[in-house]
């Protein structure tokens, strides 16, 4: 799961500093694993980088912690495209699909949108899949099924918790 | 590009104080099967109802053909409805008095169809659909996968242009509506035959062409990036 | 564009698909569909054979005059002479016996060729007698032991049916000395007088008009009801099919064709009825029904039973295809209609406004003459009131309904799916209604039209003996007759005599009795018996003969040309009558000594000292040496049999026609339950207890049939009231017997109710919320 993108996402809803960056995504994203300081500074120098984002501000003191970040207008687009694109089609998306509803209900976006997208992907996969069902053998059968009952699992997941994040939006954008 | 067989363009449509329809549209090609997906009470239903000049919209266009529904009699749609469409629901439009055969049969006979040609055209399609052995049964009798099958061979006797399917799985377990899913599909195909297909169950919309998502009332088609 | 190019429509034969299809439908429901089928067939059914002897009656009663008319002995004058027959004296003499009619023929032979009346073999001679059937089996029974006093002669036949009025009649053919000369004789060459048209007096048409209609209406409902029934089912089949193509034309095709297959095997169920009944009345032996009734007079009008057969199906059908109206058979079904379809009231005030308008323009029109432009009128007017109850009840229930609420669980459940759907529950109970109605309007009729006698005091009623025109000396007897009957507390005899004056026009009556019995009826003083008193202040105009003037008696019956001469006694003696009757001349026995052959007049009143049933009868053995020329008679209710008859017809007509209506009643309850199966087994399952369930039930009920007591107790009222005016009588009502049929009419709802608890208490049980 791309940190870079997500950390794209937090700022886009405001300027932030490193401290604060990390004590949001630890808050929304980082239950299992939460974020190490190195890792955001080093994938905040890497954005730098490559233009995604900007310093804003400083403040008064040493050390990268110091200073404020902001996105730029070619993270903006980075963020949208990324949000309006599709994950390939694959078992235990739920992490990127979730934080990416979640980016999306914090920018002001509306989470069906992401789950329309997902949905059209996840079908054709299916499509696919459902085509050599009806041509295959009994084993591809069972393999098919067994990828298509996966997809359609994914997909019901997402839409009870787009269902319900719409619900909590108020609280999430901040 | 073909002109498409069925054309919904901007429909409203109220019961009561709740707004079903707010500008929905859809058009359908000769020959594909489309979904129509959407949480319950988005309107789907009701944008399949109005498709097939069940019930008139409060504002908006349906077209067959390039005629819109709207201009013709009661007795053109109905005559509409026997030939050129079919219609599959989720359950309870069997005739529960009449037999299987004569429940398949019936289109053709309220067509004026002889009773004996009817029925032989209708054991073909049960034939097809593999449900033979039920001719002499009536619906009571059968069980939910059997009578489903039927009702879809009954869609089908007339080799219409436009078959309508709301749910049509929505009451069997996974093997029985995989079976009337893949037979609905293939019959539809084998006769050119488009069909509308109403469900929110994705593995039911992995049987069609594409998809369109309906909700409160609007609908948008998904055009995926490639 | 291209233009949308429709197949064709069909060819004509597409009406006959249609209509093969609605019947297929009817028949093909399996139990559920039988059971419907049944029921409207019974409905139809109930209503054909209601309305075939509606046609029979007037027919069953020519005919039966008709059997009487065929061995009538000729009134006026003697019958034709014909060649190589021996005549026959013979007289009609009409007598009772246990309040049953008793009727025979006195007979003398004057040869061996006598002319034979229907149903005879042989004429009786002197001492022998010819019995019905009936009236044979009664004397060799128990019962007839107080009878067979009456009867002494020898038995030598029977009267075959030819020759009856009705298969019970008691009647007799007994040969008699002397018949000629006899009051009523006549002599016959050939039995039989031409039949004459009878002709229905306005307060019996007005009876069996009204009865018909009232009959009918519950039938009509019934009918309309039982069409109606699984409605819910109906219209999903028929949504089905509109849902596959058919449009609304073809669809009430079909249902046409449903209503019509019930409507054929109704037909055939009330002519199967009808039969039924024609073979079961003969065997039914009631005294109201005057010696019982052939099965072959009970025919229906052809040309109405015609009418019948064509009307009744095309009826059913009308009111299938009429109740679609409403429901609009769209492709869903009926989901999702506005329910603000409130009924609306002024077209259902329409016949009743009317009806009443039609009736009180005829009033007094229908009084004792049959006024033949006044039938029709009268008719509708009945009709439409009648019909004006199931049509007001929907909307009266509705509107009482939309405004209760409140109370506790079961009243609200109650309430609230009676304010869901108010129709079928008021129209079945109107059926209920209407029987009400037309029961309450026909007993004030019969009240009205019945009059009763009543004993003065405590005293027993008096029996009245009558033996009219027999000879002086045969009059006088009567009183020494009579004194030998037991238990008599007095004997009051009365003999009159006409007599003209010789050579004139003038005439008077003359009474003949004891000086005991002559001074109870003039203020006599002074009485040897050969004393004869005339009346001291006639009344003008009077003709009192003179003393010794030349007096002749004679009789009143033209076939008795005979007169006795006499001449009034030289010494007259006046006096005054105690009473009003037109005598004006009083004679002791001895007076008229030589005159005991001239004709007379006997009556008498005996007194019982206690009040026996069986007292008339001995009065009548006693009769028994006089042949068969006295009578005697216990006053009851003066009523003409005729219309007791038809009264006890239609009042069992009214009872089974309310079980029907409580029969329909269950029925619809027991569909309702079945309907409702599965929120039945969801609320018993949620712990609603099934006493609620039953309570609400019987709410449900309770709520729309009192709203229909309380109108058909208005409406019923109303309508009698109504017709008495026609028939000009004045307005009474026996509340009593109206009460007892409002009791019995709730209490056949009630029975009904709950003989739907059996049906609730399955449905309500978890097996409900099984899918089927």
């Amino acid at each position: 799961m791309s940190i870079g993108l997500t950390l794209l996402g937090l700022l886009e809803t405001g300027p932030r500093h490193g401290y604060d960056l990390k004590r949001a995504y630890d808050e929304h994203f980082g239950q299992d694993r939460p974020l190490h300081y190195g890792q955001v500074y080093s994938t905040l120098s890497r954005l730098l980088r490559d233009g995604l984002v900007e310093v804003d501000g400083v403040e008064a003191g040493e050390g990268p912690e110091r200073k404020r970040y902001a996105i730029t207008a070619s993270g903006v687009t980075d963020v949208r495209d990324w949000l309006v694109t599709p994950e390939r089609p694959e078992p235990y998306l739920h992490s990127t699909l979730y934080t990416k509803v979640v980016l999306a209900l914090m920018s002001g976006r509306s989470a069906q949108e992401v789950l329309d997208v997902q949905r059209g992907a996840h079908l054709e996969t299916m499509r696919a899949l459902t085509r050599r069902k009806l041509t295959g053998d009994l084993a591809d059968q069972l393999i098919c099924d067994h990828a298509l009952f996966h997809l359609e699992a994914d997909l019901r997941w997402l839409e009870l918790t787009a269902a319900r994040l719409d619900q909590l939006s108020e609280e999430v954008r901040r | 590009m073909t002109e498409p067989l069925l054309a919904a363009v901007d429909l409203h449509k109220t019961f009561g104080p709740t707004p079903a329809l707010d500008g929905a549209g859809l058009r359908i090609w000769p020959g594909e099967v489309v979904a129509v997906m959407g949480p319950s009470g988005s309107g789907k239903s009701t944008l399949l109802h109005c498709l097939a000049g069940i019930i008139r919209p409060d504002s908006g266009t349906v077209s067959y053909q390039g005629t819109p529904l709207s201009t013709l009699s009661d007795v053109d749609r109905s005559e509409l409805r026997r030939t050129e469409f079919g219609f599959v629901f989720q359950f309870g439009q069997l005739v529960p008095e009449l037999t299987a055969l004569e429940n398949v049969a019936l289109p053709l006979r309220l067509g004026g169809v002889r009773r004996r040609e009817a029925e032989s055209r209708a054991m073909e399609w049960l034939a097809r659909l593999e449900v033979a052995d039920v001719a002499d049964k009536r619906p009571g009798e059968t069980s939910g996968g059997q009578g489903q099958r039927v009702a879809v061979a009954r869609a089908l006797v007339t080799s219409p242009k436009v078959v309508f399917a709301d749910e049509p799985t929505g009451a069997l377990d996974s093997l029985n509506g995989e079976r009337v899913m893949r037979l609905l599909v293939a019959a539809a195909k084998d006769t050119n035959a488009a069909v509308v297909l109403v469900t929110h169950e994705v593995r039911v919309a992995a049987y069609s062409d594409r998809e369109v998502v309906v909700r409160d009332g609007k609908s948008t088609q998904v055009e995926l990036v490639r | 564009m291209t233009v949308l190019r429709l197949r064709p429509r069909r060819r004509t034969w597409q009406w006959w698909i249609d209509l093969t299809l609605g019947v297929r439908l009817a028949v093909g429901g399996g139990r559920a569909g039988w059971g419907r089928l049944a029921l409207t067939a019974i409905g139809v059914g109930l209503g054909v054979a209601v309305l075939l002897t509606a046609t029979s009656v007037s027919h069953m009663l020519q005919a039966r005059d008709d059997h009487g008319y065929g061995r009538a002995v000729p009134v006026s004058g003697n019958s034709a002479k014909v060649a190589g027959v021996d005549p026959v004296y013979a007289a009609m003499r009409s007598s009772e016996f246990d309040g049953s009619e008793l009727d025979g023929v006195i007979v003398q032979k004057t040869g061996p060729k006598a002319p034979l009346p229907p149903g005879v073999d042989r004429l009786p001679n002197v001492g022998e007698i010819l019995l019905s059937p009936a009236l044979r089996q009664l004397l060799n029974s128990p019962a007839g032991e107080l009878l067979r006093p009456r009867f002494p002669e020898r038995v030598i036949g029977t009267v075959s049916e030819a020759g009856l009025t009705g298969p019970h009649e008691l009647f007799f053919y007994v040969g008699v000395a002397k018949v000629a000369g006899q009051s009523g004789a006549a002599e016959v060459y050939e039995f039989g007088r031409p039949s004459e048209p009878r002709t229905l007096d306005g307060l019996l048409w007005l009876l069996i008009a009204l009865g018909s209609a009232a009959l009918l209406m519950p039938v009509v409902v019934f009918v309309a009801t039982s069409t109606r029934l699984a409605a819910a089912a109906r219209d999903r089949r028929l949504a089905a099919l509109r849902l596959v193509g058919a449009d609304g034309k073809q669809v009430r095709r079909i249902a046409a064709g449903e209503a019509f297959v019930g409507a054929l095997v109704g037909l055939a169920v009330g002519v199967a009825l009808f039969a039924l009944g024609r073979a079961i009345v003969p065997l039914i032996d009631a005294k109201a029904l005057r010696g019982g009734i052939f099965a072959t007079d009970i025919r229906p009008e052809w040309t109405l039973a015609a009418l019948i057969v064509v009307v009744v199906p095309v009826l059913a059908v009308v009111i299938a295809v009429f109740s679609l109206r409403r429901v609009m058979i769209e492709p869903l079904g009926v989901v999702r209609r506005a329910r603000n379809q409130r009924r609306r009231l002024w077209w259902r005030l329409v016949p009743p406004v009317a009806g009443i308008a039609l009736l009180a323009s005829q009033r007094g029109r229908l009084g004792d003459a049959l006024n033949q432009s006044s039938q029709l009128p009268v008719l509708a007017g009945i009709v439409l009131v009648l019909c004006s109850v199931p049509l007001v009840l929907p909307w009266l229930v509705e509107r009482v309904v939309a405004t209760l609420g409140g109370g506790s669980p079961a009243w609200q459940l109650a309430i609230r799916r009676l304010q869901l759907d108010s129709g079928t529950p008021a129209r079945v109970v109107g059926g209920v209604a209407v029987v009400l109605v037309g029961g309450i309007a026909l007993q004030t009729l019969l009240v009205q039209a019945s009059t009763r006698y009543e004993p003065p005091g405590e005293k027993p009623p008096p029996v009245s003996v009558s033996m009219p025109a027999v000879a002086l000396s045969q009059a006088l007897a009567l009183d020494g007759a009579l004194r030998n009957v037991p238990a008599t507390e007095s004997v009051t005899p009365s003999i009159t005599m006409l007599m003209k004056k010789v050579g004139g026009s003038e005439v008077t009556a003359l009474h003949v009795g004891t000086c005991a019995d002559l001074r109870q009826l003039t203020t006599i003083d002074q009485c040897h018996d050969g004393d004869v008193f005339v009346s001291a202040k006639p009344y003008s105009g009077a003709f009192i003969p003179a003393a010794g003037e030349r007096v002749s008696f004679f009789a009143n019956d033209p076939r008795q040309p005979v007169s006795v001469d006499w001449t009034m006694p030289a010494e007259v003696k006046a006096t005054t009558a105690l009473t009003t009757d037109m005598g004006l001349v009083y004679a002791t026995p001895g007076a008229l000594a030589g005159v005991t052959a001239a004709v007379a007049d006997a009556n008498a009143y005996l007194q019982p000292k206690a009040n026996d049933a069986n007292y008339v009868e001995y009065v009548r053995n006693a009769l028994e040496p006089f042949g068969w020329s006295a009578n005697a008679f216990s006053p009851t209710n003066a009523i003409s049999s005729t219309f007791e008859l038809i009264a006890r017809v239609l009042l069992i007509g009214s009872v089974i026609t309310l079980l029907l209506a409580a029969a329909s009643l269950l029925v619809v309850a027991l569909e309702q339950i079945r309907e409702r199966r599965r929120a039945l087994a969801v609320l018993a399952a949620n712990g609603v207890r099934r006493s609620v369930l039953a309570r609400s039930l019987l709410w449900q009920t309770a709520v729309p049939i009192a709203m229909a007591v309380i109108v058909a107790l208005v409406v019923g009222v109303a309508l009698g009231g109504m017709v008495l005016t026609v028939s000009n009588q004045p307005i009474v009502f026996d509340w009593a017997t109206i009460a007892l049929f409002v009791a019995t009419a709730v209490i056949a709802v009630l029975a009904s109710t709950a003989c739907t608890l059996p049906a609730l208490w399955r449905a309500a049980n978890a097996e409900g919320l099984r899918d089927e």
